[in-house]
């Protein structure tokens, strides 16, 4: 009985301890609360300051948010976070401003913000703040941050009447502007373009020589990169292209120039003439549109003159920037040979009759300067003289005159006049008078003694004859019942005879001497002895003092013109020719020497050479 | 439980010898005081206030598991050899729908000492004696954090290993009853008093204070009130 109580205890102690457990366990009970779940929020709006399909962002962007209609009893976080972004920005106001740094990125990250609202069950999650109702709205950011691509110039040219220069298209979305950086003559000056489009610009200041551009591209992240430098030359500025004389009767010189290429970019031209070569500046002839590349000057007879165009920009307030061209000399005529006899006439105003030592006499017109015609003179040498009636072309040719058909330049007859000389004489000089008359000079050999004859061309008879005259002997003739009144040796040559007057030129090399038919006493203009002293009138116009300033006593008087007031002569001591306006008392030119232009205004004074050349 | 079944088979076994020796093995309900144990728990509870956790355990009595062999010496005393394992622990929780979260600690004793008995009165069949137990005692702590918010993968758990060792003395009144010559039952009811140990982390070995600094330490101290069986041989 009692082995049998021990054992039921010990089962009952076994059972026990198998029940309770050897150690101890907590109570399974987990004090599990029952809350309600429900949980309900009126509607409210998010809204972003800068709110858009895709919000381009370059740099870093302060954005504001805003919520309205939120129940104020609630409680929330404002939780605004990015994509790519490490960290969230929690906010526990309704409105505020977040600062968005984008990573250095081309490309999309997203903006999101978040209103986490408690969801107010009192649970566990609710107390440790991770049961929320959570608004959220995104937006895309477009972010490029990187600096713009690298660019290059692809092409500077003349385009569309200005200089255009052209690079790629930037199309990444943080473009600000292209910025054209241009350097020339050591200035420098930038444009901006701030259209992303217009990889292009035109440099409106840009007239021509040399200019270096550069372009930049700005990134709204206000990065940039710079294009290599591309220098662009264009020396082909407007220059001198011909010279033509004025129509009609004008003394004026039309000179054209050639366009410069950037028309576009031009205000005007400016030229300016000089005297001197190399030498900038000078006298400013006149401002030209841009359309109008041809101009007049009023030349001086026989100066080189250098001529400058001015090319100036339409931005010259802005960006001051000319180019000119090189001088140009520009001159008439040709070269002739030193010590060439210097013959002219005219007959009209309508031609020009050149003659010289050469058998060649050759007609030009006034207006246009070509060659009219051309007649070979007969026994070419030397001791022709010319000589210009109305209709007639009149040369003496040793005893021999000649006549020639001013218009059509038909030779008309010939005369010998032979028989009115002895065989020590021979005819030096000639003349024509009205009434188809001429008047010759005949001179022994010896001495220089000689006769004037006045001849009746119509009669061919021997209408007077003066003779005896020596230097010591004055003279007096008459024709057409005017006097004339020699002193000296008498006339070697005689230039014209016309109505009040007659030019001739003396016997010695150093005789001038004029005739004033109707004041004898003043007649006598100069010779070699009288250069220094007196002042006698021709016309009323004429001093001595004008004539001594070109005439020395080196000096060789050629040719003279009464009409035109004109003369010219050549210095024989400088080698220098030299024609002179003694009616207007000017230098008309003075030659370099041997180097003679020719042609001044309507003028032509010239011995060798038909042509009428311009040269640079 | 085997190791129980093997142990009490071996107790049978024995019965066949002499009487001079016995094996006691019994139970009881421990009770415990852990003061500091409970003022860290409190401290957590506090801090987690506003989650509404409520203590569930809070250090019970507990049973303990027992086992002796002592040699009579004399009449009156008995001397020998205890082994003794103990626990509690403690579990505060809070869970809804949406989570939990529970902080437990677990307590386990285990004592090895020697005892001196003294029968000092027999009443008819009842044998009243004083017994005196001296022990060292290992003590393992684990507390637990764990946290979960459901559908948030938010579980949290964390587990912190602690020891200490103390000096237990437990003094109590026995009263057997002889079932047979050889087996006796045994009713005993004590006071064992702990000298407190410090805890120390077991991987770093460091000491668990409180905010203030001072140690934390465990404290078995309490009430033990038990029932064994023994047979002599």
């Amino acid at each position: 009985m009692k082995q049998k109580l021990v054992k039921n205890l010990v089962l009952i102690l076994l059972c026990f301890i198998m029940l309770s457990g050897c150690l101890f366990q907590p109570d399974m009970d987990d004090n599990f609360n029952e809350i309600d779940s429900e949980i309900f929020v009126a509607p409210f709006e998010i809204t972003l300051d800068q709110a858009a399909d895709t919000i381009p962002v370059f740099f870093a962007t302060d954005f504001s948010f805003s919520i309205s209609n939120l129940d104020p009893s609630l409680q929330y976080d404002v939780r605004i976070f990015s994509d790519l972004l490490s960290g969230v920005s929690i906010y526990n106001k309704l409105s505020g401003v977040f600062n968005y740094s984008p990573p250095d990125l081309t490309g999309y990250d997203v903006l999101h913000l978040q209103v986490v609202i408690k969801s107010g069950t009192g649970s566990l999650a609710d107390k440790l703040g991770a049961e929320n109702i959570v608004f959220e709205q995104s937006w895309v950011l477009q972010v490029d941050t990187n600096p713009p691509d690298e660019t290059v110039i692809t092409s500077i040219k003349a385009d569309d009447e200005s200089l255009r220069i052209e690079w790629p298209k930037y199309k990444r979305i943080n473009f600000k502007n292209y910025r054209v950086n241009k350097i020339k003559e050591n200035e420098y000056y930038s444009y901006v373009i701030t259209d992303p489009d217009s990889s292009f610009f035109y440099d409106k200041s840009f007239v021509g020589g040399r200019a270096s551009y550069q372009v930049v591209i700005e990134s709204l992240s206000n990065t940039y990169s710079v294009s290599s430098t591309k220098t662009y030359e264009d020396l082909e500025v407007p220059t001198l292209i011909k010279y033509e004389q004025g129509s009609n009767s004008s003394r004026d010189l039309k000179i054209f120039f050639s366009s410069s290429r950037y028309p576009e970019n031009i205000s005007h031209y400016e030229v300016y003439e000089t005297y001197a070569p190399n030498t900038y500046g000078g006298d400013l002839l006149g401002s030209f549109h841009v359309r109008d590349t041809v101009f007049s000057i009023e030349p001086v007879f026989g100066k080189s003159k250098y001529i400058y165009i001015t090319t100036i920009s339409k931005q010259a307030g802005n960006y001051p920037e000319s180019v000119t061209s090189l001088p140009k000399e520009y001159t008439y005529g040709e070269k002739i040979s030193p010590f060439e006899k210097i013959l002219f006439s005219r007959l009209k105003n309508r031609y020009y009759s050149l003659a010289s030592g050469s058998s060649i006499l050759k007609t030009f017109s006034i207006t246009t300067n070509e060659k009219i015609g051309e007649i070979t003179l007969p026994n070419s040498g030397a001791g022709i003289q010319l000589s210009l009636d109305e209709s007639k072309i009149i040369a003496l040719v040793n005893d021999k005159v000649f006549f020639w058909d001013s218009q059509t330049l038909a030779f008309l007859e010939e005369i010998d006049f032979k028989f009115l000389l002895t065989a020590q004489e021979y005819i030096i000089g000639f003349g024509t008078a009205n009434n188809n008359r001429l008047l010759l000079n005949k001179t022994s050999n010896s001495n220089n003694l000689g006769s004037l004859l006045l001849f009746d061309l119509n009669t061919r008879l021997l209408i007077k004859q003066f003779s005896g005259l020596s230097p010591s002997t004055n003279l007096e003739l008459s024709i057409d019942e005017k006097f004339i009144r020699t002193y000296g040796y008498g006339f070697k040559k005689i230039s014209s005879i016309k109505d009040d007057q007659i030019s001739a030129t003396g016997l010695t090399t150093t005789d001038l001497i004029f005739f004033n038919p109707q004041n004898q006493s003043q007649a006598i203009l100069g010779y070699s002895s009288a250069i220094q002293t007196g002042s006698i009138l021709i016309s009323d116009i004429l001093t001595w003092e004008v004539i001594s300033r070109f005439y020395t006593q080196s000096m060789r008087v050629y040719s003279m013109d009464i009409e035109s007031g004109l003369a010219a002569g050549l210095r024989e001591n400088e080698f220098k020719y030299l024609v002179f306006d003694y009616l207007n008392q000017n230098i008309l030119w003075e030659g370099q020497t041997y180097n003679i232009p020719i042609v001044h205004g309507n003028y032509i004074y010239s011995t060798e050479g038909v042509r009428l050349k311009i040269m640079e | 439980m085997r190791i129980i079944a093997f142990v009490f088979a071996l107790l049978i076994t024995l019965t066949c010898f002499s009487q001079k020796y016995s094996i006691t093995i019994g139970t009881g309900l421990s009770q415990f005081k852990h003061d500091d144990l409970k003022s860290l728990q409190s401290l957590l509870e506090y801090q987690a206030r506003p989650l509404g956790l409520k203590t569930i355990d809070n250090f019970p009595p507990y049973f303990y598991y027992s086992g002796e062999v002592s040699r009579k010496l004399g009449n009156v005393f008995s001397v020998g050899l205890v082994y003794r394992l103990e626990s509690t622990g403690y579990k505060s929780s809070y869970s809804d729908y949406s989570g939990i979260i529970k902080f437990q600690q677990t307590l386990v004793l285990q004592e090895a000492g020697i005892l001196v008995k003294y029968k000092f009165k027999e009443l008819d069949k009842i044998v009243l004696s004083a017994n005196l137990y001296t022990y060292l005692g290992w003590s393992d702590v684990d507390i637990d954090s764990y946290f979960n918010l459901y559908g948030s993968n938010s579980e949290y758990i964390e587990s912190v290993s602690l020891e200490s060792r103390s000096i237990l003395i437990n003094p109590e009144f026995c009263a057997g009853y002889p079932v047979t010559k050889q087996f006796s039952l045994h009713l005993t009811a004590g006071y064992c008093v702990d000298f407190k140990g410090k805890l120390n982390a077991k991987d770093s070995g460091r000491q668990l204070q409180f905010p203030d600094g001072t140690n934390v330490k465990t404290d078995w101290s309490g009430f033990r009130v038990g029932l064994s069986i023994s047979i002599q041989f």
